[in-house]
């Protein structure tokens, strides 16, 4: 029997929508606070009129649309669903208030994309951006990445007995702590730590660039939002090759891993057995993968210096694994990569980062199970008949490889795939080349924000609708998102 | 005489063929978005182009990075003297619209020193000084906060009125 939500059910989607954007507006005040503080009058204005929009439209869902029973998982899987394009939505207004966008679509593009932790970029002329803007932009990556009902949910008291339910919809699937709230909570104390580590480590190189100081802390404190949160964008234009930096570049290649790493694997070397980390599945595959594509891209970028197959090719295959999608070359020297080493970077950004982290795309985890089933399978069949064989993985402790394990890691992956597919179908229908267009939809779909320039204003709106939802479903992994869709279609059938 | 005159006329349309096709190919050359459109195309090759200067001076070990933007295009130019770069007086940055220079050097898709694209500048000139720029606040979005602002007050004091009588109603019913 399917769960059909009453008329009901909606007051209390709506409440809790209410007070996501109330959570919303609050963010917006860090900004506001940024514009007022560098004599930012414009900016000032956007964020004011954005913040009061969130605020009246959170505080009318709380009043139209009281809260009259228990939050249930109904509740839950809508919530996160419509919460990521509500936040979204209101999200792009300063970005659209800004000017540096053709259209309200770009900047919701722009902002879904900031959410997402995707970092496809449209805005025009970024070189000229704010501070309060720039400090949004990145914001959205931060709070995104950390989980926007997560966020929320360290101060949703009401919401706790479906807390997990939250927690799974935003494409979470193992618990820290036996308490949600709990491993939400342990989450943003590990951020926390790492952004001071982090912030300190880019500022200072910065400073040592020649960006003055509080530029540098500016800049550092951005380039850890989107390395930690895997999100990639930048402050300028050029992204990363903005600064010049070999050594920056390797300090991001560390807060990007770090960030792709599963979080209860950081808890597990933190604060129980730090011998984990050679033990561990997710990163065991996660070497595996990426040194069989490094060796992919380094027979395509053959007689390279050692330091020229970093920059150029190590650096962006590392990019696309933890899906962060900082760049050092640009948009129009990405598509001049030998196919061979195009395909690597492609299978990098569909396979992605740890389940439980920052990252989109397939995860790790998954493409490991799948190789150990397909490993399984064989040893089967040259079994005899009647044994009974069965696979195991280290993970935090040692697990059996269960059907139902399994099962969901191919349908994770056939998901992932056909957004990947579609993303590239519609990018060929608009006249891209096939390798492009896959390139560039697996970028969104992923949350990676790599680019082989199909991504620009000029591109046709259909694309912009299409890498938005894929962007969308992706972070959500589809999962919070059909069974919304489910529950309407049940609700209207009735 | 004949001969020595239509010698001529082939030598002069040979040389204005030459210079019709050097023309466009020096003027591709001369536009950063054209050498950042088709790095392959101009690797190893002489190029001037103008950009405005954005953001700072980067330092290196033995000189400096400039990042130039121009229409959505940008490019790098490596300096090696600090008085070239001394010349640039504004930086492009929110509020700041950056010195147009103009950069003559050799463009490497990939230089064997720095192992990234850029050119590396042997004259570096300013052919137009920036400033500050405004951006004057709308009446239209003034209002509209405005606006926004007395609903967004008039919200809150509903949403405190009725959690005042809820809670009365809540004390009420205990």
């Amino acid at each position: 029997m399917i769960i059909s939500p009453e008329r009901s059910d909606f007051s209390t989607i709506f409440n809790i929508l209410g007070k996501l954007l109330l959570a919303l507006a609050g963010f917006m005040l860090l900004p506001l606070a940024v514009a007022w503080g560098h004599g930012e009058i414009s900016p000032f204005w956007d964020f004011l009129l954005s913040f009061f929009l969130a605020a009246s439209a959170g505080l009318a869902l709380v009043i139209l649309f009281p809260l009259r029973e228990e939050i249930s998982w109904i509740h839950a899987f809508f919530t996160v669903s419509m919460g990521w394009l509500v936040f979204s939505l209101f999200g792009a207004v300063p970005l659209y208030l800004s000017g540096h966008f053709l259209c309200f679509l770009d900047a919701w593009f722009e902002s879904m994309s900031g959410f997402a932790t995707t970092g496809l970029v449209l805005i025009q002329d970024l070189d000229h951006l704010s501070y309060a803007h720039n400090m949004w932009r990145h914001l959205t990556m931060f709070i995104g990445g950390q989980g926007i009902i997560l966020a929320s949910l360290s101060i949703l008291t009401k919401a706790r007995p479906v807390a997990v339910g939250f927690y799974m919809g935003e494409g979470r699937q193992e618990k820290i702590l036996p308490n949600v709230i709990g491993t939400a909570r342990f989450i943003w104390k590990v951020s926390f730590v790492y952004l001071l580590l982090g912030v300190t480590v880019f500022s200072a190189i910065l400073m040592g660039k020649g960006l003055d100081p509080l530029k540098a802390v500016y800049h550092g404190l951005w380039l850890f939002f989107a390395a930690f949160d895997t999100g990639g964008f930048a402050p300028q234009a050029q992204n990363i090759a903005y600064y010049h930096s070999p050594v920056l570049e390797a300090a991001t290649v560390v807060f990007m891993m770090l960030g792709a790493f599963n979080f209860n694997l950081h808890f597990w070397v933190w604060l129980k057995n730090k011998r984990e980390i050679y033990r561990n599945f997710e990163v065991r595959i996660f070497l595996l993968t990426l040194f069989s594509l490094a060796a992919l891209l380094y027979f395509s970028l053959k007689g390279m210096s050692n330091l020229g197959l970093f920059r150029t090719g190590f650096y962006q295959l590392i990019s696309a694994h933890t899906g962060c999608g900082f760049t050092n070359v640009s948009s129009a020297e990405l598509p001049l990569f030998p196919s061979l080493g195009l395909i690597a970077v492609i299978f990098a950004m569909m396979i992605g980062g740890g389940v439980c982290s920052t990252t989109g795309a397939i995860k790790i985890m998954r493409v490991g199970i799948i190789l150990k089933s397909l490993l399984s399978e064989i040893k089967r069949w040259m079994m005899p008949f009647k044994s009974v064989y069965r696979d195991r993985i280290h993970h935090l402790q040692d697990v059996i490889l269960s059907d139902k394990r399994v099962r969901e890691a191919y349908v994770y992956f056939s998901l992932f795939l056909m957004s990947y597919i579609g993303g590239a179908v519609v990018g060929v229908m608009n006249g891209y080349p096939l390798v492009l267009s896959l390139f560039e939809s697996v970028s969104a779909a992923a949350n990676v924000g790599l680019s082989v320039g199909i991504t620009a204003p000029s591109m046709p709106a259909v694309m912009k609708v299409v890498y938005i939802l894929q962007m969308w479903t992706g972070r959500l992994e589809f999962l919070s998102i059909f069974v919304a869709i489910g529950f309407l279609v049940s609700y209207f059938k009735r | 005489m004949n001969m020595r005159g239509q010698r001529g006329k082939w030598v002069i349309l040979i040389a204005a063929a030459g210079v019709l096709w050097g023309v466009p190919r020096c003027e591709a050359g001369r536009s950063l978005r054209n050498v950042s459109a088709a790095p392959e195309e101009f690797h190893r090759t002489q190029v001037t182009i103008q950009g405005e200067a954005i953001g700072e001076p980067l330092k290196t070990v033995e000189g400096f990075w400039v990042n130039l933007s121009s229409e959505g295009a940008h490019l790098s130019a490596w300096v090696k003297d600090r008085e070239a770069v001394d010349k640039i007086v504004h930086w492009g940055r929110y509020g700041m619209r950056g010195d147009r220079v103009e950069v003559t050097g050799v463009f490497y898709r990939k230089c064997p020193v720095h192992h990234t694209s850029g050119i590396h500048v042997q004259s570096l000139r300013v052919r137009e000084r920036g400033g500050r720029v405004f951006h004057p606040v709308s009446a239209r979005k003034k209002t509209g906060t405005r606006a926004a602002a007395i609903i967004c007050l008039t919200f809150f004091l509903i949403y405190l009125i009725k959690e005042r009588n809820r809670r009365r109603q809540a004390k009420d019913m205990s």
